[in-house]
């Protein structure tokens, strides 16, 4: 059950109709939460169900554990435990192709045969979101930042709450179990701006994403030395485009339809284009998970305390984790080397810049030209991103280099769609509020056709096929 | 009233108003998802379009629907050709009737491979790669995800074939459907034929009979491929009577060749294997987890058992050579 699906849309008005019924009871309103979010969850595939029931009752427990015992040393020993496992489970999951076909080979010389093919073990959609939520809460247990959670219903809905439960945002559960305390808040705060995310997100998905990868971005990256080299550019500026639409339009979505619930959630993704170095595209890209990365990885490794050769290594092993963490293939560990030298880049320039900092015209036109740079070097990176493996991305640069490359027409509306994306990109926020404006004028009767009039406008400017999320596979 | 209270009027309404308007579409909206709730969904769909046809609204939906499409379809301004490449030299006429079948098709090739989602992943791509290692060849590759012949209300690949001809003159065609089409067929004005019932038999044969008759209007040679066998049961049987749609309809022209590939995934004992050995006799991952698509090594597998029985068809000569 996707966001921009009817099913989901049939789901999430009975869900949101008897919510707000049963505020008035908050234990049954949280039951029915909980029960919302198994529902949602066991619609692709029930025995994940199973995992997250016991990733949830594991990671209570060992939160409990930890306030209990009060010895640093077997307090530290429940802490690695509890992520050990944690990890473990990940991992299973996501590196088992890695290992999968020596397993095999062993099953059929001991005569099981070779048809095993529940050993292809697919990933359950959300976990490695689900499993960063749990090992913060415990790490932040540790730090003794909050106390655990009493309730294992309330901390059940923490973890599986339907609309973060597949891509985030990245919750952290002080910033979470409060609203859930109390059948929570008692009316929404932000009506429009929850609807305008909504659309804003649907737009993103349905229109420029969705477009952009059936008509252009496939097709290169899957057989690149078939198409131009102007075909290849623009396909890895256009995949620029798609990831950021598909990964902050369901951000997008997934903050509205939780705050039509009365929840509130933290914004993931900030105008990550404009940002004028790496250090701000971190600041402005998937924050909930770069926050992760920054209070989980990078300060415990030292962050910047212990000196600058030391500070450019935890960004390097820190972005090497991101790159693990979104695949095991040496294409993503590229990218997060990639990163990890960009941020090192930008920590250095800082360093120079702060001796000697630059005034006016020059202050300017050094913000446009490393803007500039940082753009073009985020894009290239995405290259190992989107590729299906490491020669898969030597192929497409290659061909970005081909200067004989064959020639071919290029659809004019893959371009439109480039160009207008990056314009909206500039202009999102002001577009946001204008509709928040227009709408909080408009009747009820005018409302709803507006906003159906919107919907349909997007339909109709979408493709006919939507493919799948990106991030739902990671 | 409450911001509660009109969130939830405003999200049933427009829900009845998109689904209404955009009946025809709703099937989009379940990314193939075959739930009770999507099922809700299909049924509305139905009742949307009685509605509009009662009320006399259906010219009205058909034109608005073609002006979107026409919309989207900007003249192409970013239009370049080489100029000295080889292939964008006349294109080939193939013998407009051969008989019985023709003799081998002479180069060069432009080729056009079309179909769902085993064109659009894995299989496609390889076919493609492969096709780039051959002289005088070039190759343009179009599928489709969850698409196929029983709804054409939904991806209309008449209509699709027609552009893709006209863009890319080709002299010969790949296709490839079935994975999606073991399901009730509709019509483009909404009329449903259920599966398994002699009626969709008739219309699905017709349906391929008219695909077939496009690509032999432009005189296309056509490698139709069958699909490979499946794990369960269920689709298997689907798959059986959709190839033998396939290839019955392939025999009746002289521009068709049908290529059968449901033995070429097969174990040693003649049976589906999701693994199956490499060159080296390790086992290897050939199916993917749904019982129905390849990955990669199966792919490979795939392409060198369809090349092998294209080149009986054509004259495909290495670069390297």
């Amino acid at each position: 059950m996707l966001f921009p699906t009817f099913s989901f849309f049939l789901f999430f008005i009975v869900v949101l109709t008897l919510s707000w019924y049963l505020k008035r009871k908050p234990f049954l309103w949280r039951v029915f939460l909980l029960i919302s979010s198994y529902f949602f969850y066991a619609n692709w595939d029930i025995r994940l169900l199973l995992l997250l029931i016991f990733v949830s009752i594991f990671n209570f427990y060992s939160g409990l554990a930890l306030e209990k015992i009060i010895n640093v040393k077997k307090k530290r020993i429940i802490l690695l435990s509890a992520i050990g496992i944690d990890v473990f489970v990940l991992s299973v999951f996501k590196y088992f192709d890695f290992f999968q076909n020596s397993v095999v080979e062993v099953l059929a010389r001991v005569g099981l045969g070779s048809n095993f093919t529940f050993l292809h073990l697919i990933l359950p959609v959300g976990l490695s979101f689900y499993i960063l939520r749990a090992i913060s809460y415990n790490i932040d247990i540790f730090r003794q930042k909050y106390r655990p959670e009493s309730s294992l219903l309330d901390f059940s809905i923490y973890i599986a709450f339907f609309p973060q439960l597949l891509s985030g945002p990245i919750m952290r559960a002080d910033e979470f179990l409060p609203q859930v305390k109390n059948g929570g808040t008692k009316n929404i705060d932000n009506l429009y701006e929850n609807f305008a995310l909504i659309l804003s997100g649907l737009f993103k998905k349905v229109v420029i994403a969705s477009y952009l990868t059936v008509n252009l971005v496939d097709n290169v990256f899957s057989v690149p030395e078939n198409h131009s080299q102007l075909a290849v550019m623009l396909a890895i500026y256009a995949y620029a485009i798609v990831i950021y639409c598909d990964f902050s339009g369901y951000s997008d979505m997934a903050v509205g339809f939780a705050g039509l619930l009365g929840f509130k959630s933290p914004v993931n993704f900030n105008s990550p284009y404009l940002a004028k170095d790496f250090q701000d595209f971190w600041r402005r890209w998937h924050m909930t998970f770069s926050g992760w990365l920054r209070d989980y990885v990078y300060i415990p490794l030292g962050g910047n305390r212990k000196g600058k050769l030391r500070t450019y290594f935890n960004l390097m092993i820190t972005m090497f984790v991101s790159g693990l963490w979104h695949g095991t293939g040496l294409h993503f560990i590229f990218w997060g080397i990639g990163h990890g030298l960009g941020l090192a880049v930008s920590h250095f320039k800082a360093e120079i810049l702060k001796n000697s900092p630059l005034s006016g015209s020059k202050k300017t036109l050094e913000n446009i030209l490393s803007w500039f740079i940082t753009l073009n070097s985020v894009c290239f990176l995405w290259i190992f991103f989107r590729a299906e493996n490491t020669q898969g991305s030597l192929a497409i640069i290659k061909q970005l280099l081909n200067w004989n490359s064959v020639v071919e027409p290029i659809e004019d509306y893959s371009i439109y769609m480039i160009v207008f994306s990056f314009i909206l990109f500039a202009l999102g926020s002001k577009l946001k509020n204008a509709f928040i404006l227009l709408e909080r004028r408009l009747p009820l009767a005018l409302q709803i056709l507006s906003i159906a009039f919107f919907v349909i406008i997007l339909i109709k400017l979408g493709p006919d096929i939507i493919p799948p999320f990106i991030y739902f596979k990671f | 009233m409450s911001n509660s209270k009109r969130a939830v009027i405003i999200i049933i309404i427009i829900l009845l108003l998109v689904s209404f308007y955009e009946s025809k579409r709703i099937g989009i909206f379940c990314f193939g998802d075959e739930s009770f709730l999507c099922s809700f969904g299909t049924g509305f769909s139905l009742v949307s379009e009685n509605v509009k046809s009662s009320l006399g609204l259906a010219g009205f939906f058909n034109n608005e629907e073609a002006f979107w499409t026409n919309l989207k379809k900007s003249p192409k301004i970013f239009t370049f050709y080489q100029e000295n490449s080889p292939i964008n030299t006349p294109i080939p006429t193939l013998n407009p009737t051969p008989t019985p079948l023709p003799q081998k098709l002479k180069p060069p090739y432009k080729i056009i491979i079309v179909g769902d989602s085993f064109i659009a992943e894995r299989f496609g791509v390889q076919l493609e790669k492969k096709f780039l290692q051959y002289k005088e060849t070039e190759v343009f590759r179009k599928g489709i995800y969850s698409t196929g012949l029983s709804r054409p209300d939904y991806f209309n690949w008449n209509d699709q074939i027609k552009e893709l001809i006209t863009a890319n003159q080709p002299n010969v065609a790949i296709v490839m459907f079935g994975a999606n089409d073991g399901q009730d067929q509709k019509t483009v004005d909404g009329k449903v034929i259920y599966y398994s019932t002699k009626e969709w038999n008739e219309e699905y044969t017709k349906r391929v009979a008219s695909f077939l008759d496009i690509l032999s209007e432009n005189k296309i040679f056509v490698f139709w491929l069958g699909n490979p066998m499946a794990r369960d049961d269920y689709y298997r049987k689907k798959m059986e009577n959709l190839n033998s749609a396939y290839e019955a309809e392939c025999k009746k022209l002289n521009n068709c060749f049908y290529i059968p590939t449901w033995d070429i995934l097969k174990d040693s004992n003649g049976k589906y294997s999701a693994y199956l050995p490499d060159e080296n006799g390790k086992l290897q991952l050939a199916r993917t987890s749904d019982g129905i698509h390849v990955t990669i090594f199966g792919a490979n597998i795939l392409v060198e058992g369809v090349i092998e029985k294209i080149k009986t068809k054509m004259e495909l000569a290495q670069l390297s050579d």
